[in-house]
């Protein structure tokens, strides 16, 4: 090359350069998801900046001056659902369209006007993509940490189930894109068949909400759903790897999706963990090891006034119980108590051995919604599950691979809604939801079985009025179902017996929420919930190995009848102080709750504690509080907390296993826009309220645990880096509602990596 | 439950998508079968000398639960030593299955510890035989010999652990402290030495 042609290649190079300042410029269309129209006035704005547009009357928006990065960009239009997207800027985009859905789900979702004020009389938290990267990266424990009144209920750290507001297993329901999630909960040793990675969305309605989700959200909601594909044409997603010392393992995610045409796109998932056994402080936890493998298939359709989609969604899971709670009888449960290490310490392995379960959920939905109108639109949910359970326990005179329980539950369900707005500020909802169920226990256990089989059916309807008045929003629902249940089981003299069990369910809710004025809202909701009992409740029948007792059911129980009063208060100060403040009253008529008989029962193992079911009248009530302040531009703090108390107002006593009051807060400083520092700090107090007698070991002490995170997050590049320590100092801890405290401790110090890269 | 079947047919509305769910009859159990059920444990003390036999029994043949378990004593006399038996069955099935077998093939990975209150005046010790001795060289228990004192009463508590560590100390004397493992049969016998 002459010295010439460098030179001029260098200016050329140079002079490019100087042009890759700040002249960048998106653009695109604002449309009306339904009828396909412009919709004009829309705003277009890009987050933590000072950039956004107004959509103007052809439809047609467009922002310049935009230097290359990463931005969300969040499009408003009244009486719309915001949509939201994330976008990496390198060069001129010029059909960014924005797809707007016209009106609301009106229950479960709520509405974000600018200021992030809540219009839903029920108490919903939608987790924001932050809340949501915790829960990924900590799996459902990290719900606790995000939401006040949500607490968990633990068989060590395989095995999680959210409580909330006192209320879990069967009072929860857990919906997947909007499909009641199905699999065995009826055990506080059944975990969820949930992965949060592969949810886009994840929002907790805490209390009654069973006008919309049926009989059993006495407790609340917990609702996962997939996001939007993204409109890129392209092949996009993203990886997440995860390692951590605390049992030496970590999991791999990956997503892929594509907006293959404007009207049909595709989503692929698959994620992998694999953990060994976890260290508690002063020992190895043997046998709590863990293996799972997730994945999921969708594929969306969308065509004027029709939307649609299918989806497939699978968990498989092989976890390890704590070798050392697998206790025989009354004995060496008291042994096991007395002693202040586990009984059986083996060094770290990754092997997962019995006691274990293996736990498979199969789901398969589809969706469609059809908007025959500006105003209405109808909803089709369809699903079909399949839950396998196999738990193995260490057996003798069989192998122990044989499983000691082996349940299939196979569930059918659909729902059909009709949402219409009659006037702007009068919304209804009408619905209908038929499910088919059926449980078998898989022959060859050679025990008997403690849940017998049963087919089980239920069709209910429900109607749903919206009204707003100035200031003012009204709500009000009625629900009605019918159940029907046949069990199947062969009683002590070999007679196979067949039950029938019928129940009528009355659902209903009547709320009002209050906006004084931007800064003030106040929000109050009345719900009347009915739950049947459960085949267990009714018919459970012998030794629970892997609770160590006899669980014995009643057939003559009659439904839990709950009336849930709760009441908001929601204060924002100048954009930088937020507060929400949550008090309930929940009496429960006909609480079903297990107590143990005085005389534990004896047998050839030894005595064992036996559980009966029963009911009495109770009342739950507590306090959420949620609060958030941003100190500076960098500096942010935010507390939660929560207290709940269970009264049996029948024998005059405290309810068990009511979650001990907890305070989380943390500090995060932005040390840059890329850098992220934050120090959190939990403290649980010690559980003072509980039946006496009732349980073998008194609640644990109060504990502290504080918990790092730093985070890298550069503004120019697609991935995020993250390392959290958790339990930083150690600590020595056991939680009130982990059925391992009788054991062990919990898990110690932990530092996990986090890798996410978005393509 | 008058309507039974009508309501049943309601239900068959609901699961017009689900052709399964309405035969009932698909979903039937198989009748239970408790495979490793031990109903009886019958612990025999065989006086030589004297041609003298003592059989403390306990009989639970519905399993768990149901009916309470029948417990049977015997006296034993004093200053008398005993050859002692323990015979593991599964009585609810017919015939019944002899469980102490299966004890003794998987000897490693059992051990029958006896207890014995401190007031009563009685020592037991592990034979050394065959039968009593598993592939580590290490007892099991089925077998052992008891010397009977002075006269008084007192408890006899026989423990059944199964995956006990046979290697801990103590634990191939008798001693269960160390042991672990989990116990699959436990039950106390009243001994009246006279």
């Amino acid at each position: 090359m002459t010295p010439r042609l460098i030179g001029a290649l260098l200016l050329l190079t140079l002079g490019l350069q100087a042009q890759n300042t700040c002249n960048l410029s998106i653009s695109g269309r604002v449309i009306d998801q339904h009828d396909g129209q412009s919709l004009s006035f829309a705003e277009v704005t890009i987050l933590a900046t000072p950039f956004g547009a107004v959509v103007d009357s052809s439809g047609f928006y467009r922002i310049s001056n935009l230097c290359p990065g990463n931005y969300e960009i969040i499009v408003n239009h009244i009486g719309c659902e915001p949509v939201r997207r994330q976008i990496r800027l390198s060069k001129n985009i010029t059909s960014l369209d924005f797809y707007l859905e016209h009106h609301l789900e009106l229950l479960a979702e709520v509405v974000l006007v600018k200021q992030n004020i809540r219009r839903d009389s029920k108490l919903t938290s939608i987790l924001n993509s932050e809340a949501i990267t915790q829960v990924q990266e900590l799996g459902l424990e990290g719900l606790s940490e995000q939401v006040a009144g949500v607490n968990t209920i633990n068989s060590g750290n395989n095995i999680i189930k959210p409580v909330i507001h006192g209320m879990y297993g069967n009072r929860v329901i857990t919906s997947v894109n909007g499909i009641a999630l199905e699999d065995q909960q009826w055990g506080s040793d059944h975990g969820l068949s949930v992965d949060p990675e592969m949810s886009g969305q994840i929002a907790v309605i805490s209390g009654a909400a069973a006008v919309e989700y049926g009989p059993g959200a006495l407790g609340g909601v917990l609702l996962f759903s997939a996001a939007p594909v993204p409109n890129d044409s392209s092949i996009s997603g993203h990886i997440n790897l995860q390692a951590q010392t605390n049992g030496r393992g970590g999991s791999a995610h990956l997503r892929l999706e594509q907006a293959v045409t404007n009207f049909w796109n595709w989503r692929v998932q698959l994620t992998g963990s694999r953990l060994g056994d976890l260290q508690a402080p002063d020992y190895n936890l043997s046998n709590t090891g863990f293996l799972g493998l997730n994945y999921s298939v969708e594929t969306g359709y969308r065509k004027g006034a029709w939307q649609g989609k299918l989806f497939y969604n699978a968990t498989n899971r092989n976890l390890g119980i704590l070798r050392a709670s697998n206790t025989g009888n009354l004995t060496d449960l008291e042994a096991a108590i007395e002693s202040d290490e586990p009984q059986y310490i083996e060094d770290f392995t990754y092997d997962i051995e019995a006691p274990r379960q293996e736990v498979t959920h199969h789901l398969i939905g589809t969706e469609w919604k059809y908007r025959p109108t500006v105003n209405s639109y109808w909803e089709l949910r369809y699903g079909f599950q399949n839950n396998r359970r196999k738990e193995f326990d260490l057996r003798r005179g069989v192998s122990d691979e044989v499983p000691a329980n082996n349940l299939q539950l196979l569930t059918h369900s659909l729902d059909l809604k009709f949402n219409s707005d009659i006037t702007t500020n009068w919304r209804t909802k009408y619905g209908l939801n038929a499910m088919a169920q059926i449980n078998s226990n898989i022959p060859g256990t050679g025990i008997r079985p403690i849940l017998p089989n049963y087919n089980r059916y239920r069709i209910g309807g429900f109607v749903f009025q919206e009204l707003e008045y100035e200031r003012w929003v009204f709500q009000a629902g009625l629900r009605y179902d019918y159940e029907y249940t046949l069990a199947q089981k062969y009683d002590r003299q070999n007679q196979l017996q067949k039950p029938v069990f019928l129940f009528h369910n009355l659902s209903a809710n009547l709320g009002a929420t209050l906006r004084v004025n931007h800064q003030f809202q106040l929000s109050s909701d009345l719900a009347l919930a009915s739950r049947p009992p459960h085949t267990i409740e009714l018919l459970s029948e012998g030794l629970h190995q892997g609770a160590a007792s006899i669980e014995i059911g009643d057939p003559n129980l009659v439904p839990e009848q709950s009336i849930n009063w709760s009441n908001t208060l929601r204060l924002k100060f100048s954009k930088r102080i937020y507060f929400e403040l949550t008090a309930y009253l929940n009496p429960v008529k006909n609480y079903i709750f297990q107590v143990a008989d005085s005389i534990p029962q004896l047998t050839i193992r030894g005595a064992f504690p036996v559980w009966r079911y029963v009911q009495s009248n109770a009342l739950l009530t507590g306090i959420d509080f949620n609060s958030k302040f941003e100190l500076s531009r960098r500096w942010e703090y935010s507390l939660l907390a929560s207290f709940v108390r269970g009264y049996d107002l029948t024998n005059n006593e405290d309810l068990t296993l009511m979650p001990a009051p907890r305070v989380n807060h943390q500090l995060s400083w932005k040390t840059s826009d890329s850098w992220g520092v934050r120090i959190e700090h939990q403290w649980t107090g010690r559980q003072n309220h509980y039946p006496e007698g009732l349980d073998l070991a008194p609640p644990p002490p109060a504990y502290n645990l504080l918990n790092l995170g730093v985070t890298w997050e550069p503004m120019d590049k697609n991935f995020r880096c993250s390392l959290m320590l958790r339990n930083l100092t150690n600590s020595r801890y056991r939680m009130y509602l982990d059925r391992f405290r009788y054991f062990a401790d919990r898990p110690g110090i932990n530092l996990m990596l986090n890798f996410k890269y978005k393509f | 439950m008058k309507n039974l079947s009508l309501s049943a047919k309601l239900m068959c509305l609901v699961c017009l998508f689900a052709m399964a769910a309405c035969d009932q009859d698909a979903n039937e159990p198989d009748p239970v079968n408790e495979e490793e059920l031990i109903t009886s444990v019958y612990l025999q003390f065989v006086d030589t000398l004297k041609a003298d036999t003592a059989l403390f029994s306990f009989v639970d043949i519905d399993g768990d639960g149901g009916n309470p378990p029948i417990i049977s004593n015997a006296t034993l006399s004093d200053s008398t030593t005993y050859m002692v038996e323990v015979r593991f069955l599964n009585e609810a099935s017919v015939p019944a299955d002899n469980i102490t077998e299966e004890v003794i093939d998987e000897g490693d990975e059992h051990q029958v510890f006896y207890v014995v209150e401190s007031g009563l005046d009685l020592i037991v010790q592990y034979s050394v035989s065959d039968r009593n001795t598993d592939v580590n060289g290490r007892p099991i228990g089925v077998e052992t010999i008891a010397k009977s004192g002075t006269v008084g009463s007192g408890t006899l508590t026989l423990i059944l652990r199964h995956k006990p560590n046979k290697e801990a100390a103590g634990v191939a004397q008798g001693d269960l402290t160390n042991a672990g493992g989990e116990t699959d049969i436990e039950l106390s016998f009243i001994v009246d030495i006279q």
